[in-house]
């Protein structure tokens, strides 16, 4: 899936907004702790809508699955995730992370403090464990990048 | 077949296949363990090994000169002076130093994708065809400090912080553009960057599984494994056989 067919399916064409945020001190220590790694970027890029007080963004995201970066689409709704596309898979094992089967486990989840978890738990797939482990650290991150920019977003 | 001879091709046979029952069994065992002990992400540097995947050769190195310094790539990885800073998608195009005083940053590109970075080279982001940039890059200039990209699809100012692609006529700017221009590096540093492996490709694990297949020999070393494979099922059945036969005498 491309990038464009993931921001479309996530907004009303022509109504996201595309903004930066730069990825500074506490939150470099915050991306630190959830990724296991630093993250490769002092900004990072996210689009949005604010509608009747609802809060929808989309993070394009690249995580190392087991030695290829993952390219994961995230799309949250108030704090929730609505949904979780994964948009290139670059590893030779692992693709079954690309599956629905998989992927609509993260509906509705939400970042659990004070740990920065998932709400719940996510089924794991036999020969996936680090693309599993990649997809659920960004569905994490874009979480906590959205509840920063939730207070920022007019 | 009479016992004795049976006996003698069963103890022939298995002379034959002992070296490599010995072979895949090492192989099979490292491979059962290849995470843990790390060879999934050790990269081969012996010559003689890389040469069986036709690597032996030294790559080449294009350079673009950055202030006093060089931006290269060789064998897929970018580098500032000698030190790796991050991996080009497509060929290294051009490198240079934009903005003010106060918030210069330094852009490096590639065909498929521009590198913005810090003065003290961190990486800011990577900004590719999903972020709106015209593909494929073919080098970069400045106009009166603007961003300048050539593409393959025509000229266009570039506003990285906004992603704005503005496309202009060729003629309008290409009399005040100045190109960044590949140079050659000094031949030391041309020479230490041409020795340099690329990490991701070549694995301990995949000379692992290549040795384990036969394919380390290329078609003809996966029949020898077949042969050999053949032979390990005719061994368990001479050996069954003979087990059989001298267990009712």
């Amino acid at each position: 899936m491309s990038p464009e067919a993931f921001l479309a399916e996530s907004f009303s064409p022509g109504q996201a907004q595309m903004e930066s945020l730069w990825l500074r001190g506490e939150i470099r220590d915050s991306a630190q702790q959830i990724l296991n790694h630093a993250y490769p970027g002092l900004r990072i890029r996210y689009w949005y809508t604010r509608e009747a007080g609802s809060l929808r963004t989309a993070w394009i995201m690249n995580e190392v699955g087991k030695t290829r970066p993952i390219t994961i689409g995230i799309n949250i709704v108030d704090g929730h995730i609505e949904r979780v596309r994964i948009l290139e898979f670059r590893e030779s094992r692992g693709g079954e992370v690309r599956m629905d089967f998989f992927t609509r486990q993260f509906v509705g989840l939400t970042l659990q403090p004070p740990e920065r978890q998932l709400s719940d738990t996510i089924d794991g797939i036999t020969g996936a464990t680090l693309s599993v482990k990649a997809v659920k650290k960004a569905a994490r991150f874009a979480l906590y990048l959205h509840q920063l920019v939730a207070i920022d977003v007019p | 077949m009479s016992p004795d001879l049976l006996k003698r091709w069963h103890g022939r046979m298995g002379v034959l296949a002992a070296a490599f029952v010995l072979l895949l069994a090492f192989s099979g065992l490292c491979l059962n363990h290849v995470s843990s002990w790390g060879l999934d992400t050790k990269a081969l540097r012996s010559p003689a090994l890389l040469g069986l995947y036709g690597m032996a050769e030294v790559g080449t190195v294009v350079s673009y000169p950055l202030a006093d310094a060089y931006i290269s790539q060789s064998n897929g990885q970018l580098f500032y002076q000698d030190k790796e800073i991050d991996r080009c998608e497509g060929s290294l195009v051009g490198a240079l130093k934009l903005g003010s005083k106060t918030t210069p940053q330094i852009v490096v590109a590639c065909e498929q994708v521009l590198l913005l970075f810090s003065p003290t080279l961190q990486l800011i982001e990577k900004i590719g065809p999903a972020f709106g940039l015209p593909v494929a890059v073919q080098r970069v200039g400045l106009v009166d400090s603007e961003l300048l990209v050539d593409t393959s699809g025509g000229l266009f100012f570039a506003d990285l912080n906004a992603l704005r692609w503005t496309a202009v006529e060729e003629r309008d700017v290409l009399s005040s553009s100045q190109w960044s221009e590949a140079a050659q590096a000094p031949e030391n540093l041309s020479l230490a960057l041409a020795a340099s492996i690329d990490s991701e490709d070549i694995t301990y694990e995949r000379l692992l599984l290549d040795i384990h297949s036969g394919r380390i020999l290329g078609e003809w070393g996966v029949y020898l494994v077949d042969v050999m494979a053949i032979l390990f099922m005719l061994l368990a059945i001479s050996g069954l056989v003979v087990w059989l036969r001298g267990k009712r005498a």
